[in-house]
């Protein structure tokens, strides 16, 4: 390796360098010539000096403001970006929950609808009486009814709202079963269909909504849905369910 | 003060939490400094090394080795720089390697002896090409693999230039230091040397 090629590589050379093959042929030429190892001592000084010199820069204080400060828009725009993803994100996920948990309870209100909806249009009883043992034989009786194997028993004495008759109408095709009730001038519809044709009717959730005028309290048991429904609030449907 | 010695700010005082913000706090003094080596004033250093910090907060997701964010950062810088010369000038500087005669070399002592401010000064008259190199071999200790990544050029032109780089400033270091003490240099040593013996 000739001298100029050995001054050309450790020009580039730094003490932790010192175990990079690139610099060990020149540093074992530089051990065997006195005026190469001169050379290389006195380059090393001056590299010391000038990274001295270089360093001693002062950097204001105001610099990282100004970077900072340059990057900011950035960072809002970036924060700004990804908190509007969050908030669809959130937006998005918290749809999924309702539409997962309140779905049931939205066909459960459109079933109440249509009770409301059914009760407004206020259709004539096919069968009317004041003995609400005769209007649960008739009911037993009709073909839509008897599917349904409704079990009526007797309602008891205390019971403040007097059946006055029934009908066993079609809600989209399932029979369902309409009882009216009477308490002086206060009226309410007695809707019971089964598990069944509820769930076919998107409905079958238990709960009390209220809509304009209108009141329906959904309740679930023995395997039929029943929809009580008055004009009025909650408090209206507060007496005994005949059944 | 050698940037290994600065202690960062500790968590608190100065409220930067975020990864972009550490980068910040971790490399603005190296950043600056290079810049300013480059552009050779305080507002382009500035600059620059805004400019470089918000490319790399938008690029920051290409930076896949944290342990290189400094030498990544000091690529964005370059090429940044680069960038705005050549918006600057229609023609690119050229390299005055070859168009310079051969000066007297600075001794030590003498480097020594010269302020900083004037060591930078001298800097600055170089072509881009040899000063990035220096910078980041002085400055940043940076090894020749290292500058090699940085300004994305092969490992034999950082040690040509840093070669040659070299010479230069110990040349132009010399010519200012003997302007400054008023002497009066000869071009050329030949040259002086014949016209004093002439």
């Amino acid at each position: 390796m000739d001298k100029e090629t050995v001054k050309l590589l450790l020009a580039s050379y730094l003490p932790q360098d010192a175990e990079d093959p690139i610099f060990a042929e020149a540093l074992r030429e530089v051990a065997g010539d006195p005026a190469l190892a001169a050379w290389f001592e006195e380059s090393q000084r001056f590299d010391a000096v000038m990274t001295a010199k270089f360093r001693d820069l002062a950097v204001p204080h105001d610099v990282k403001g100004h970077i900072l400060l340059g990057a900011g828009a950035s960072s809002r725009w970036s924060r700004h970006w990804v908190q509007s993803l969050g908030a669809l994100a959130a937006l998005l996920i918290l749809g999924l929950i309702c539409w997962r948990f309140l779905a049931p309870r939205r066909a459960g209100d459109a079933l109440a609808l249509q009770a409301i909806h059914f009760t407004e249009e206020m259709p004539p009883l096919q069968f009317v009486c004041f003995d609400a043992g005769a209007v649960a034989n008739w009911i037993n009786k009709q073909p839509g009814a008897r599917q349904m194997k409704l079990a009526l028993p007797k309602p008891p004495a205390s019971l403040s709202m007097a059946m006055i008759g029934s009908s066993v109408v079609n809600w989209n095709g399932r029979p369902v079963v309409m009882i009216a009730l009477q308490n002086g001038k206060r009226m309410a519809m007695l809707y019971i269909l089964s598990d069944a044709d509820a769930a076919a009717l998107q409905g079958g959730s238990s709960g009390t909504i209220e809509r304009g005028d209108w009141v329906v309290r959904s309740s679930h048991s023995d395997g039929q849905v029943r929809l009580l429904t008055t004009k009025g609030n909650r408090e209206d449907l507060d007496f005994p369910a005949p059944f | 003060m050698p940037e290994s010695h600065q202690k960062a700010p500790p968590a608190g005082e100065g409220g930067l939490p975020g990864v972009f913000e550490r980068l910040v706090e971790e490399h603005y003094q190296p950043a600056y400094r290079f810049a300013f080596s480059l552009c050779g004033n305080h507002n382009d250093a500035c600059d620059l090394a805004q400019q470089a910090f918000f490319l790399a907060q938008t690029k920051g997701h290409q930076l896949r080795d944290r342990s290189k964010a400094k030498q990544w950062l000091f690529t964005i810088l370059h090429r940044e720089f680069l960038g705005m010369r050549r918006h600057a000038t229609a023609h690119p500087q050229t390299s005055m390697e070859f168009s310079e005669p051969e000066l007297p070399h600075i001794t030590v002592d003498n480097a020594a002896s010269i302020d900083a401010k004037t060591a930078l000064a001298v800097l600055q008259t170089f072509d881009t090409n040899f000063k990035a190199p220096l910078v980041l071999f002085y400055l940043e200790q940076l090894s020749y693999k290292e500058i090699a990544e940085s300004l994305e050029i092969p490992i034999g032109t950082v040690m040509s230039r840093l070669a040659r780089g070299k010479a230069m400033l110990r040349e132009r270091l010399e010519r200012k230091r003997t302007e400054q003490s008023g002497k009066i240099v000869p071009l050329h040593p030949d040259t002086a040397r014949a016209r004093r013996d002439g």
